[in-house]
């Protein structure tokens, strides 16, 4: 059957939309059936469709006008969470369909968030960002550096490093627009297709990583280090210099700047511990040995010793089993470079175990911020145990308004990581705690006036490597609650018939202040 | 193997072939709903049966037919619904097979989308942005618009057409790359 290729691609259309008659659509039908060149043509443009629903970042950079709409909707997983994912890709699913459950629209979810600032050694920033800090994310505009290094997460996957003076706007979770200054993109398999905007041209990325150079008189450089990148009318391939301003010049071999890689520029900030700007910490530093709560006072942030729960804090909860505080040396395994785990940490034995102990910073939820917590846990290891009733969890509640709103982090007896708050919203994991290894833990807190707050949470195992930023992926996110509250009181529970032990209690502004970082690992991919 | 590792093993599996099992299910299904319903019941179903799956295997080929057999159950039981069009069996079982071809290259395309939808018009570019985001219609892009609707339904035509024509082109040039021993 003859066809032409404009009537089919409406009538599929038609189709869709329903507007089409049963004569019509018999007649679709006929032509597909007998047509292997118009399937040819359908198919095509269902591949078109699929791909377009399952890759909203595609449609972020349409401009401002969109800003007002809603972004596309997930269907299933984007291609670049399957790559990035791996392992934790499991729970990740849960706290989308928690999402999705509820109801809430991807901008109240914080999807208007093109990047976060996931890394910041000395810098200063110049309006209307000044005061940007580790941990926050950006919507859509202009970010001027004006000294330092940082490194961007765009959501799409793609990294960007800023190195010294430079100035961009963020235009959507795939792109950007570069004024001056020189930044390294690093964009793995998924990211592919981040664009930079030059005064020059487009740049878009094919894979992997390029630098890009705009310096005062608008002259762009271009440096392909892995992979290849697309210019308007050219493909530029690895190891190849171009400039892109009105002579189009190829610099490779010529004794022209040779821009530094991503990871080099990381390792010249040699990224460190911020332990200094820590607001509480607990890392159980006695002597084994039983004590009472009030005689644990050592630590940092906290305005007095740990306590068991006034009666009236207690409610319908049930009453503390466990008496004393005990402390136990050596029974975690710890390869990060973190004191504790080693000399001291605190047993949290079968029973009900809770105490709690007030910090000197609140932690404020109606104030924009982000705030990290991290811990080291482990259970005892009893081969062929079975799950057994019982949870562990740390709570954030207000002193002044105990019974008000808390949030809490911790797993449940199946060992399922669990972020959960007063009004029952509660996130589980599907990947769970092993038992008898020790793991590092660590949540992050965005907290928001205008927008939805969210917490994320996800736990490490000792072969897992530590990075100097925090992690793409998390393994359980919380959104969306109403976490409005000056959290100032932290809580350890546990109850179970199962032992379990903790230590390295901190908090902080950031991920490398609660967050051991090993510079060993920095070479390592 | 702890069934802690082998949902892991699942879901790296899963996601990897996410977007071509759920291509092919759109092939096969004219409603983005419907898709979306299948994929669900299909991810179930696949972790349900993953002890049947032998590793080593092709997930991809073994999830394509799982998703097959989820697409057929869904038509039958949205059959009997009244003024709902869908294909007969026939041209089913013909699109399957050529859909599972076709989504060998689901990733190929989604890179030559990338490119070629920047190629479009902004104009152009803004209602396709428009029409694919949650929950719009060719009647709420109008709105949006201030056109009829019978001309973003046109203009969609057209916007396809030509993202056709560039991915084609996109993907004959590169698999002359390829079969050129560089020549």
């Amino acid at each position: 059957m003859a066809f032409k290729e404009k009537d089919l691609v409406r009538n599929i259309l038609a189709a869709q939309e329903s507007t089409l008659s049963e004569d019509e659509f018999a007649h679709l039908e006929r032509l597909l059936r007998e047509d292997v060149a118009a399937r040819r043509v359908y198919l095509r443009l269902m591949q078109i469709q699929s791909t377009l629903e399952s890759s909203p970042f595609v449609f972020d950079d349409i401009g401002p006008e969109d800003t007002s709409g809603r972004h596309a909707t997930i269907t299933g997983f984007p291609a670049t969470i399957a790559r990035v994912l791996l392992p934790i890709a499991a729970v990740l699913v849960i706290g989308l369909v928690w999402l999705a459950v509820r109801g809430g629209s991807p901008e109240e979810g914080g999807l208007s968030e093109i990047a976060t600032l996931i890394f910041a050694e000395d810098c200063e920033w110049e309006e209307p960002r000044a005061g940007f800090q580790e941990g926050e994310s950006l919507p859509a505009g202009k970010v001027r550096l004006h000294s330092g290094m940082a490194v961007l997460r765009f959501r799409s996957g793609a990294e960007m490093v800023l190195n010294g003076r430079s100035s961009l706007e963020l235009l959507d979770v795939n792109s950007a627009r570069l004024f001056g200054g020189e930044v390294v993109v690093r964009a793995e398999d998924g990211a592919d297709g981040f664009r930079v905007e030059t005064p020059h041209g487009g740049i878009t990325d094919l894979g992997t990583e390029f630098a890009v150079r705009v310096d005062s008189s608008g002259e762009t450089e271009l440096h392909v280090h892995e992979g290849k990148v697309a210019l308007k009318d050219s493909v530029v391939e690895a190891g190849s210099t171009v400039t892109m301003g009105k002579e189009k010049r190829d610099l490779s071999g010529t004794e022209g700047r040779l821009a530094p890689r991503y990871r080099e520029l990381i390792e010249r900030a040699k990224p460190k511990e911020r332990r200094d700007l820590m607001t509480a910490y607990e890392g159980f530093f006695l002597d084994p040995g039983s004590y009472a709560p009030s005689e644990i006072t050592e630590g940092k942030g906290w305005t007095s010793p740990w306590r068991f729960r006034d009666p009236s804090e207690r409610g319908d909860h049930p009453p503390n089993t466990v008496r004393e505080m005990t402390i136990d040396h050596g029974k975690m395994t710890v390869p990060w470079p973190v004191r504790g785990g080693r000399l001291g940490m605190l047993q949290l034995p079968a029973g009900t175990a809770i105490w709690t102990r007030q910090m000197k910073k609140p932690i404020s939820m109606d104030e924009n911020g982000v705030t990290y917590l991290s811990f080291l846990a482990a259970e005892e290891t009893e081969p062929g145990r079975k799950d057994s009733p019982g949870a562990f969890r740390i709570t954030l509640r207000s002193s002044k308004n105990y019974f008000g709103n808390s949030l809490s982090i911790g797993w449940s007896g199946k060992r399922e990581l669990r972020l959960g708050t007063s009004s029952n919203e509660v996130v589980k994991s599907i990947r769970k705690i092993p038992p008898g290894e020790t793991v590092f833990c660590v949540g992050k807190i965005k907290r928001s006036v205008k927008g939805k707050d969210r917490v994320q949470f996800r736990f490490y195992r000792t072969t897992d490597r530590l990075d100097f930023a925090e992690p793409a992926v998390w393994d359980v996110t919380l959104e969306g609650g109403d976490l409005d509250a000056e959290f100032d009181l932290m809580l350890i529970t546990s109850h179970g018939e199962t032992s379990r032990w903790i230590d390295e209690i901190r908090v902080g502004p950031s991920w490398r202040s609660v967050t051991p970082i090993n510079a060993v690992n920095l070479t390592q991919d | 193997m702890p069934e802690s590792e082998r949902h892991d093993e699942f879901m790296q599996l899963f996601l990897e072939h996410q977007p071509r099992i759920y291509a092919y299910i759109r092939s096969l299904l004219f409603q983005k709903a419907d898709a979306d319903d299948v994929m669900q019941e299909t991810a179930a179903v696949l972790w349900k049966k993953f002890d049947d799956f032998k590793a080593g295997t092709h997930f991809d080929r073994w999830a394509l037919r799982v998703a097959f057999h989820q697409v057929r159950c869904f038509r039958q039981k949205k059959a009997r619904e009244a003024n709902r069009l869908q294909f007969s069996d026939t041209l089913l079982e013909t699109l399957s097979s050529e859909a599972e071809e076709f989504s060998d290259a689901t990733e190929d395309v989604a890179a030559a989308l990338s490119i070629c939808r920047r190629k479009l018009a902004e104009s152009d570019q803004r209602i396709l942005a428009w029409r694919f985001q949650d929950g719009a219609t060719n009647r709420s892009v109008a709105g949006k618009v201030g056109k009829s609707e019978s001309v973003v339904s046109r203009t969609l035509s057209r916007v396809y057409e030509s993202l056709m024509r560039c991915i084609n082109l996109r993907l004959n040039y590169e698999t002359s790359l390829e079969t050129s021993d560089g020549i």
